[in-house]
């Protein structure tokens, strides 16, 4: 009779620890989420340099912030810059503290950046123009366009 | 007064190129859109925010891309490559209209999928008065279950770097891993490093350089996985 008790007491020991475990268990709840690559991007205003003759250089900073959770790559290209017929020449940016004429063709300006985290990254570009007497008087327009894209 | 002028004249120039109205603040997501085994009627989508406290239109427009002999992404947007993306993929729209801090979902369609490997990229541009940006959105779809086709060429060692090539023959795009075991002069192992090539594209070779301590004399590269999709 004893042994009998005995053995339900164990019975019902494991039923409560069996419980408690499949309790517990059901209180772990498995998350699974998926973070996608992103990009964003702070368009600058404007950037104004003030007027210059011939011969003379003007430098302003364009300041452009990215936020990316990945590898990011930054070009940039000219459009309607050295054509015939518009503005032949003079207007050049710094890359790593060197000077490069603007080109039709897109420029890698960064390589390989690295996430930038919450706070972003902002980059200051200078532009340097400078007037020249190969262009002739008069109204010229292009555009200089920025692409952000994530590193392969 | 021709001084004058010409002063006049470049001062117009740079301020019609970049004068603008306000400043604009987009995101778009995922930028990297990878998927294999992809069938004519698959669908993908990207979703665009407006972060800025202006409504905005946003200008969509598809074009290819590769990769050259360093990584790079190199846009192909000549007009035979325009046309045989808008031939593979389909926008549902071309402009993206967002309100102020409003967010929405870009639609991009697979028509066809008579390809081993399709490199696309979709182009999504702020339409603002600022200095003109644009984001790349990347495709990289294979229609191939297998994985890529890695190999490594042999190694230049010069001084305290290394350069090595690696080549994709397969059909779709992957990445290499592997080891670099680094020996010292008496030709011991003194450290082993973990080093990853980044994605090499179907049919390209991608350059790989790793700065060595100045203690190595010699290296030797390991392949660890052959033909990792990310």
């Amino acid at each position: 009779m004893a042994r009998h008790f005995l053995f339900m007491g164990f019975l019902c020991l494991a039923v409560l620890f069996a419980l408690g475990t499949a309790v517990q268990a059901a209180n772990v709840v498995t998350f699974q989420v998926e973070v996608l690559p992103g990009l964003r991007l702070s368009n600058p205003d404007m950037l104004i340099f003030v007027p210059v003759a011939p011969g003379q250089t003007d430098i302003q900073e364009l300041n452009l912030t990215v936020w990316s959770n990945i590898n990011w790559e930054l070009l940039v290209k000219a459009v309607g810059y050295g054509v015939e017929g518009g503005l032949r020449g003079g207007m050049e940016m710094s890359n790593s503290g060197a000077w490069y004429e603007l080109s039709e063709e897109s420029t890698v300006i960064q390589l390989g950046q690295p996430p930038t985290g919450p706070d972003g990254a902002t980059l200051r570009i200078p532009f340097r123009l400078t007037g020249s007497y190969e262009d002739a008087p008069g109204n010229y327009s292009f555009r200089v366009e920025f692409t952000v894209v994530p590193s392969l | 007064m021709i001084r004058a002028v010409g002063r006049l004249v470049f001062g117009m120039v740079v301020f019609l190129l970049a004068c603008g109205t306000s400043e604009a603040t987009v995101s778009v997501s995922p930028v990297i859109v990878e998927a294999a085994r992809v069938q004519a009627g698959q669908s993908f989508e990207i979703t665009c925010e407006n972060w800025g406290e202006q409504d905005l239109d946003l200008q969509l427009s598809l074009a290819l891309f590769d990769q050259d002999e360093r990584g790079r992404v190199v846009f192909l947007e000549d007009v035979e490559a325009v046309r045989r993306a808008k031939e593979v993929l389909n926008l549902d729209r071309e402009v993206l209209f967002l309100e102020t801090q409003a967010k929405s979902i870009v639609r991009v369609e697979l028509t066809q999928d008579d390809f081993d490997h399709l490199y696309a990229v979709l182009f999504v541009k702020p339409k603002q008065g600022g200095v003109p940006t644009r984001f790349a959105v990347l495709f990289l779809l294979s229609t191939s279950e297998s994985q890529a086709n890695l190999s490594v060429s042999s190694g230049v060692q010069e001084g305290e770097a290394l350069a090595f090539t690696v080549h994709n023959k397969g059909l779709r795009h992957g990445l290499w891993e592997g080891e670099l075991h680094l020996f010292d002069a008496s030709d011991q192992l003194g450290e082993r490093r973990k080093v990853t090539s980044g994605v090499v594209l179907a049919g390209r070779s991608r350059g790989v350089q790793v700065s060595l301590p100045h203690w190595v004399q010699r290296v030797e590269i390991i392949s660890d996985h052959w033909g990792q999709s990310r």
